[in-house]
């Protein structure tokens, strides 16, 4: 129950890191089984057999997340999410997790700035119990005073442990904050700690009921399923739910930028740090064609996926000043994102040196056309991960689930490595020109004055 | 020639109570000419393969040159006599394998994944071999690597919950390698040499330390002739005896231990714990049913429930007990705000004090029993995780059926054997104590 993963608590820092693992890896085999459809409340339903294993997962996604939040009340897509974890009139208390552990399955859940995801995975003859179970909640959920007093405790703690305490962590949520003006992308997932404090038990119960309804969500249901039983069983357990009217979500535009904005700030003890984005358009941009954005996806592999792209190449091996190099866009969000690029520099290297270099990056892809090698070399990776993703089901299941939530129809994961592969050079160079530039940049560096 | 084929194949039946539901692995064994056990599999639905060489050269290998096993295997793929990094990492990325190698204080591994498509598979191969017969470990590149790795360890000396999980292992192991973190220290990684990386590399990255395992959608006759070409691949010399005479000893620790050490972070980092037990223990099941309810099973765990459910005390709090060659430790870790710390360390020790006493409710050891045998297929459904498994019985020596019978035995675990388990194994009167922390940490 976190803002990406829960019992991982091990690897949490991932969370920083994980955009890296988005971009290349986001389609799967056209001519899998997947059926789909929208009962009448407005549920949409996504059904995908996959029977290597005796297993299923089953999902469930909310279209509400921190984008759809305002100032002062930050953090309540996360909050209620960790709430809906606390029972329902039929099933108080932690029943639910008790019911799926003993049934030998695991369950977890996830916040993102677009949705809110809920899932469970288990040997497949259960599947009913999963369903029965999620759609309780739906609308059933009690929240009481006592308990949203504890969890909100537990929710600080988690940022402390994710944000506050990592450097990292507080440069990303810096980031955001300073290149969003107005879109809701400016506030973090978690919330602020102030908006955290003054939260209520009302506020969440409120977000509950305006939010989780058949209408706003979708089932995806990926394993060892029979497409009519397990559509009967969700009609089963969710048909009878009543569709609400969803109110208007807020339209907070961004506003034009009048320059590249830096970002100096200190965190006493810890290394220094770079990291930057650029405002780009998602796959639901308006007045910007499709291909721009598989351009930039592109470009991202160029600038970082292997030892040969550029940002490894020169800032790792060649110039020597970088431990770490990444850079991470992904389409598929429900605003327009930032395309990231984020550098470690080895310790005692100044980030003035790193700066330079990305600049000189930078430039190169608007001058030169990048080499048919390197298109290729992204080609064959997208091709292969479309391969190596089948292994896992719930990997398949959340593809479906967040492009379905985000962007609306799920057509487009099957033609994704054929637009990936139409991408030309000069494509990737026009992209470079129009976004990759001052007033579409934002950076923040963490203790570039301390040696 | 004298080929020692032997070709078992087993079946693995798994049933959930209900019956309902079975997960088959057909697991075959093979022994290559120069005597590398082989476990494999086949998984016909996805065109790839996964391959996974397991060596005994972990960094309890590194003597007294500490981050030496994970610098060399970090380096494998960064020059044969004839390629460099570049190409290397070019053969890689244009075929979309992915080569991998990973270390831990016991063990090492080599790994690739691949499409089994031949224009893909063939290329990826043969780079993997020449990886395995004819690195030679540029001088240029040993440097970057050691800079970047110091770079790292610096950087992880800044990071609260890494300081304390080092100094904990410090703490209950002393001397013994397992002691030291795998990727080393800055003094230890800065003295060292190629020489002592091409020694490693013969002495470890050998075929009479290994074992093979490999998932893919391949024929038995294609696997069985890869596996060949992988073991003719790695070195065959002797192997040098480890000298046990001068190594140091694992020491049980004979009083309870507190400490504390000052950090800027509003967080503390709490690690309570000491030795438990080998892997092969008779202890082993009784104590990770045990452990799975005192903390090692998420929210249904004990400790999840009393500190972060009932007090709100922390994000996450869970205990394991890890059977390794060598005595493996026993752990309980939370991260709590400062002021908590303390409340959060009494509570724990009372509560594992509690459990070793009294051991686990009817009703808790039965759900725990019904959770983990109910969900066993969610350990095997992927081939991640089925190789994942084979490895595991493989480098362990684990019969073939181990998987089949663990659920029985599981079955079998009673509150007395619990009990026993933890009287025996963990000792709950001499826990160490660290709190990492800002000053409201403290005592």
């Amino acid at each position: 129950m976190s803002f990406i993963n829960n019992f991982n608590i091990l690897k949490y820092f991932l969370i920083f890191k994980i955009f890296a693992i988005l971009i290349l890896s986001i389609s799967f085999d056209a001519r899998a089984e997947i059926m789909e459809r929208t009962l009448e409340n407005g549920l949409h339903v996504i059904l995908k057999k996959d029977a290597r294993a005796p297993v299923v997962t089953s999902h469930i996604w909310y279209k509400i997340g921190s984008a759809d939040e305002v100032s002062g009340k930050t953090g309540l897509s996360h909050a209620l999410e960790h709430m809906m974890f606390k029972g329902t009139k039929n099933n108080p208390g932690g029943v639910f997790s008790e019911i799926i552990a003993k049934l030998g399955g695991k369950e977890n859940a996830f916040t993102s700035k677009d949705y809110t995801a809920y899932y469970q995975t288990l040997p497949s003859q259960h599947l009913e119990h999963a369903i029965k179970l999620e759609s309780d909640r739906m609308s059933n959920l009690v929240v009481s005073k006592e308990d949203f007093l504890k969890e909100i405790e537990v929710i600080k703690e988690e940022r402390r442990l994710r944000t506050d305490d990592q450097s990292e962590g507080i440069a990303y949520e810096q980031l955001y904050a300073s290149a969003y003006t107005n879109s809701s992308y400016h506030d973090p997932i978690i919330g602020w700690m102030e908006d955290l404090n003054n939260m209520t038990e009302n506020d969440i119960s409120d977000w509950y009921e305006n939010w989780y309804a058949p209408n706003n969500a979708t089932a995806v249901i990926v394993g060892d399923i029979d497409f009519d039983k397990t559509m009967t069983l969700v009609e089963k357990y969710y048909g009878g739910k009543k569709a609400v009217k969803i109110k208007d979500r807020i339209n907070r535009s961004e506003p034009f930028q009048f320059g590249e904005k830096n970002v100096s700030i200190e965190i006493k003890d810890k290394p220094t740090y770079l990291i930057m984005g650029y405002k780009v358009p998602s796959l639901n941009a308006k007045n910007v064609e499709k291909w721009e954005c598989y351009a930039l996806s592109v470009l991202s592999g160029i600038l970082s996926s292997g030892q040969n792209s550029r940002l490894q190449k020169v800032l790792i091996r060649e110039k020597k000043i970088a431990s770490y190099a990444d850079s991470g866009y992904y389409m598929f969000s429900r605003n327009n994102p930032l395309f990231l690029i984020d550098v470690n520099p080895i310790v005692g290297k100044k980030i003035s040196r790193i700066e330079v270099e990305l600049d000189k990056i930078v430039k190169e892809l608007k001058t030169k056309l990048v080499s048919q090698k390197e298109l290729d070399r992204i080609k064959a990776q997208v091709l292969a991960s479309e391969v190596y993703q089948r292994d896992s089901i719930d990997y398949q299941a959340r593809v479906l689930g967040m492009v379905k939530t985000s962007i609306g129809d799920t057509k487009i994961i099957e033609k994704y490595t054929e637009s990936i592969a139409s991408v030309t050079a000069k494509q990737v160079r026009e992209v470079a020109r129009k976004y990759l530039v001052p007033n579409l940049k934002t950076v923040v560096k963490v203790n570039e004055n301390i040696q | 020639m004298n080929n020692k084929i032997i070709k078992i194949t087993y079946f693995l039946i798994i049933m959930t109570l209900s019956n309902l539901t079975q997960a088959n692995i057909e697991i075959s064994q093979y022994e290559t000419k120069n005597g590398i056990k082989v476990l494999y599999t086949k998984a016909q639905n996805i065109p790839m393969i996964d391959i996974k060489i397991t060596f005994d050269a972990g960094s309890n290998k590194d003597g007294d040159i500490k981050g030496l096993s994970m610098l060399t295997h970090s380096l494998l793929d960064e020059g044969t006599s004839k390629m460099n990094s570049e190409s290397i990492a070019s053969t890689f990325e244009s075929t979309g394998a992915i080569f991998n190698t990973s270390v831990n204080k016991d063990k090492s591994s080599i790994s690739l994944r691949s499409l089994t498509e031949k224009k893909y598979l063939d290329p990826s191969i043969k780079m993997f071999l020449k990886i395995l017969s004819d690195s030679v470990f540029p001088q240029k590149e040993i440097n970057l690597q050691k800079d970047r790795t110091i770079s790292s360890i610096i950087e992880d000396q800044t990071d609260p919950s890494e300081i304390s999980m080092n100094l904990f292992f410090k703490e209950i192991y002393g001397n013994y390698p397992y002691a030291y973190p795998s990727i080393g220290m800055k003094n230890t990684l800065s003295k060292i040499k190629r020489k002592d990386i091409q020694n490693f590399y013969r002495n470890n990255i050998n075929s009479r330390n290994s074992k093979i395992v490999i998932v893919s959608s391949l024929s038995n006759k294609e696997v069985i002739s890869l596996a060949e070409k992988i073991s003719k691949s790695l070195n065959n010399s002797e192997l040098k005896k480890d000298d046990v005479s001068s190594s140091p000893k694992i020491l049980k620790n004979s009083k309870e231990k507190y400490i504390y050490k000052k950090f800027n972070s509003e967080q503390a980092h709490i690690y309570i714990g000491g030795l438990s037990i080998k892997r092969g223990s008779k202890y082993q099941l009784p104590l990770y049913v045990g452990n799975y309810i005192f903390g090692g099973s998420g929210f249904s765990a004990r400790l999840m429930q009393e500190l972060r459910v009932k007090r709100g005390l922390t994000y996450g709090v869970y205990s394991y007990i890890y059977p390794m060659k060598d005595v493996g430790p026993f752990v309980i870790g939370i991260e709590t705000k400062a002021e908590q710390a303390q409340e959060s360390v009494k509570l724990i020790h009372k509560m594992i004090k509690e459990f070793h006493k009294n051991g686990p409710s009817d009703k808790e050891l039965k759900h725990a029993k019904e959770a983990i045998i109910n969900g066993f297929p969610l350990r095997i459904d992927s081939n991640t995780d089925i190789l994942n498994y084979l490895s595991m019985i493989n480098y362990y020596n684990l019969p073939l059926d181990y998987l089949n019978t663990f659920t029985k035995k599981i079955s079998k675990i009673t509150k007395k054997d619990i009990l026993e388990a933890f009287e025996k194994e963990v000792d709950v009167k001499n826990l160490v104590t660290l709190v990492v922390g800002n000053e409201k940490a403290k005592k």
